[in-house]
């Protein structure tokens, strides 16, 4: 029976990170990459990206790892470059692209609205589940960098509102506050979308 | 209750677990009910989403980070790196600034260069001029007496 080597705790690594050893920042990486590879999906959706983005995420951390103070978690600073991060990129990605259109047929339109009983049962088939899948991802592409990345951290990457406060360096109540916003917006993009404007 | 504040705990808690109050209003307001089936479509489709499995990092990751790191750090000086070049800049123009103050205060106003110009620049006046004025040196320098080849006495003052 082989015997795992005691995992080096991830204070000690960033010490020695922050003493300019470029080696431990290794383990670090191999720690978090998965946790980065998954937030940075969930916030820019091009899984081409992903890699490229989440490479330049580490090295952000690694630059900046001297200003890191050890008040919040590794994780959770971590997480805060991504976001922010991927929230620069999906600004940029906003200005390049051409608006584009997902058209929305009223018949489809219908058909997903009524989908809102089976989808409140968690009985959605696969068809149904792949046009209210389509329909918040479209939304979703569509909403401003700030709803999406706060929609995204609540709804796909299930923070709570004090870890997402403490990722954006928000207060809880602004964070509710915005989460708000952003619901109550992409739902009024979707009936001015139904509406054809 | 407000219908703002019901649809806050909506999003937050979720329909099912809604409490009653919150139930109770979804009964009488047809805004409220329309914006929780909405919502409840949506967040379908947001936790099909999330569901979705992220693409794993690909074998080399955390090397191909490391050699970027090297990459980067070469090309592209940190915070401390710059930091430390500006500051040693600024050290080296306040040396430079020392030394051209000192050089001014040392060095003297006038120097035999200086001297010789001025004496091209203002040459002296004409010894006629002097001798005129001053009988004394007429007699004590001779030298300084003016031509007296063709020209009257009173024409050497002009």
């Amino acid at each position: 029976m082989g015997t795992s080597r005691p995992q080096v705790p991830d204070i000690e690594l960033i010490k020695r990170v922050q003493r300019g050893d470029r080696e431990a920042f290794e383990p670090l990486v191999e720690r978090y990459q998965r946790r980065v590879f998954s937030l940075v999906f969930h916030l820019v959706r091009r899984r081409d990206e992903v890699e490229d983005i989440a490479q330049e995420i580490f090295v952000k951390a690694f630059r900046g790892i001297r200003s890191y103070n050890f008040q919040a978690s590794f994780g959770t600073w971590l997480a805060r470059i991504a976001v922010n991060h991927c929230y620069d990129y999906l600004r940029r990605e906003r200005k390049a692209k051409l608006t584009y259109y997902w058209q929305l047929g009223e018949e489809s339109s219908r058909a997903i609205e009524g989908h809102a009983q089976s989808a409140s049962d968690g009985a959605l088939n696969t068809e149904q589940e792949t046009e209210v899948r389509d329909l918040a991802e479209q939304l979703l592409g569509r909403a401003p960098a700030e709803d999406r990345t706060i929609l995204t951290l609540k709804e796909l990457e299930d923070h709570s509102v004090e870890e997402i406060a403490e990722i954006m360096k928000l207060r809880p109540n602004t964070v509710k506050v915005r989460l708000h916003r952003a619901r109550k917006r992409m739902l009024e993009d979707w009936k001015r979308w139904q509406q054809g404007r | 209750m407000r219908c703002k504040e019901v649809r806050e705990i909506l999003g937050e808690s979720g329909i099912t677990e809604a409490p009653p109050e919150v139930r109770e209003h979804l009964g009488r307001c047809p805004a409220c009910e329309a914006y929780t089936r909405d919502w409840k479509t949506l967040h379908a489709g947001l936790r099909v989403l999330a569901a979705e499995p992220a693409p794993e990092p690909m074998l080399g990751f955390t090397a191909r980070v490391l050699r970027r790191l090297e990459e980067a750090t070469g090309t592209f000086p940190s915070s401390e790196e710059l930091l430390e070049r500006a500051g040693r800049r600024m050290v080296y123009a306040t040396l430079l600034l020392a030394l051209v103050l000192m050089l001014a205060l040392v060095l003297p106003a006038s120097g035999p260069v200086r001297t010789q110009a001025s004496t091209e620049l203002y040459p002296p006046e004409p010894a006629a001029v002097v001798v005129e004025n001053n009988p004394i040196l007429i007699e004590d320098a001779p030298l300084n007496r003016p031509p007296t080849f063709s020209a009257p006495k009173g024409d050497a003052v002009r």
